[in-house]
């Protein structure tokens, strides 16, 4: 398969194919059409000249250090950047993802819109409020304990069949803490349900 | 022109994205919506006299479902460890980043940040826990990316800190 076909297919799926040449920087293979996605970003700076890849994708420079070091010790193999954003020059946000591939001694490096993404992203906000909230729910139960914990020993106290001023204190006491418990109890309702949650 | 790298770290949900955008675009939003994977945003800020670009790299928040790539800190000349006042435990996973961010990048400037201040009433940050990162030495802020309060301090003390280093 030519590396024109090759290029046109990697379009076709939305990625970029490209291949570090002698100097470090990167060349789109053969000649299609890029995805307009990435045209919109990789632009052409003044004077013809093609920025590093790195500056049109910052997200990417961490990972190009690591390729770079994968690259030099591995004939055959890749490695994923994980995902990244980048804003267009429309002010959109793009979720990318980097493949480093080598390819018999030759260095190749995939761009592409990160498939999955918004599934990805649904999953951990719905699993990190359900933390939040639970985080929440434990909070208000610990400081449920201590004042339950001080009624349990008053109502011991109360079960003395004739009340003294000290006892008629007690039960004072355990008014202010019914009071406390039952103004924690009132929050509990209006934490976030994991039903409201999906986005 | 000067041009420095900052990661933003911290536990999921502490306000690391907020804190960014309150910064960059004075804009904050009271939806919590969750980063995934890496962001990074510019800033320009004059540093007693100098023009500093601070490139700034806002990290997903490091929990049970996601760990933080150490490769994202490569190149960064310092960090911000963002806490939650409101749940003590971010307070620990920023003391653990701060490890592994010490293990990777070695001694750079870094500010802890204890971000929701307009939420100040209901902290629960364990006032001893604070006293002993206090006398670490490490710098402490209070922020608010809901209010902005102390938020452009806290970037400008660590470019004067990235400077001086």
């Amino acid at each position: 398969m030519s590396e024109t076909v090759l290029a046109r297919l990697a379009a076709a799926l939305d990625m970029v194919v490209m291949e570090q040449v002698p100097g470090g920087t990167f060349v789109q293979i053969g000649d299609a059409q890029p995805p307009e996605w990435f045209t919109r970003i990789y632009r052409t700076a003044g004077g013809g000249r093609r920025p590093k890849i790195a500056e049109s994708f910052p997200g990417l420079s961490a990972f190009l250090h690591e390729a770079e070091a994968f690259w030099g010790s591995h004939d055959e193999g890749r490695l994923d950047s994980g995902d990244f954003m980048i804003t267009d020059d429309s002010g959109r946000e793009l979720p990318i993802t980097a493949t480093a591939i080598a390819l018999k001694g030759r260095r190749f490096l995939v761009i592409q819109l990160a498939a999955g993404f918004e599934d990805r992203q649904r999953i951990l906000q719905r699993a990190r409020e359900q933390a939040l909230t639970h985080e929440q729910v434990i909070r208000k139960v610990h400081s449920l304990r201590r004042p339950l914990a001080l009624l349990v020993r008053l109502a011991d106290e109360l079960a003395r069949p004739v009340l003294s001023d000290r006892q008629r204190e007690q039960v004072s006491g355990i008014k202010d803490h019914l009071e406390t418990m039952s103004g924690v109890l009132d929050e509990l309702p209006k934490l976030p349900a994991a039903a409201s949650m999906k986005k | 022109m000067i041009q420095k790298k900052i990661c933003m770290l911290g536990g999921f949900g502490v306000g690391k994205t907020s804190l960014v955008s309150r910064f960059v675009s004075s804009i904050f939003s009271d939806k919590y919506l969750t980063t995934v994977g890496v962001k990074v945003d510019k800033k320009t800020v004059p540093v007693d006299g100098e023009s500093v670009t601070l490139v700034l790299w806002d990290l997903y928040g490091q929990d049970e479902f996601q760990t933080v790539q150490t490769s994202y800190l490569r190149g960064a000349s310092g960090y911000l460890l963002v806490v939650d006042g409101t749940r003590p435990l971010t307070l620990d996973t920023a003391v653990s980043l701060q490890q592994t961010a010490e293990g990777v990048i070695g001694h750079v400037p870094f500010v802890i940040l204890l971000n929701k201040a307009d939420l100040e009433a209901e902290w629960q940050v364990d006032d001893r826990a604070l006293w002993r990162i206090a006398e670490k030495g490490w710098p402490i802020l209070r922020t608010s990316a809901k209010t902005g309060a102390g938020v452009e301090e806290a970037f400008v003390k660590l470019a004067r800190g990235m400077l001086a280093a």
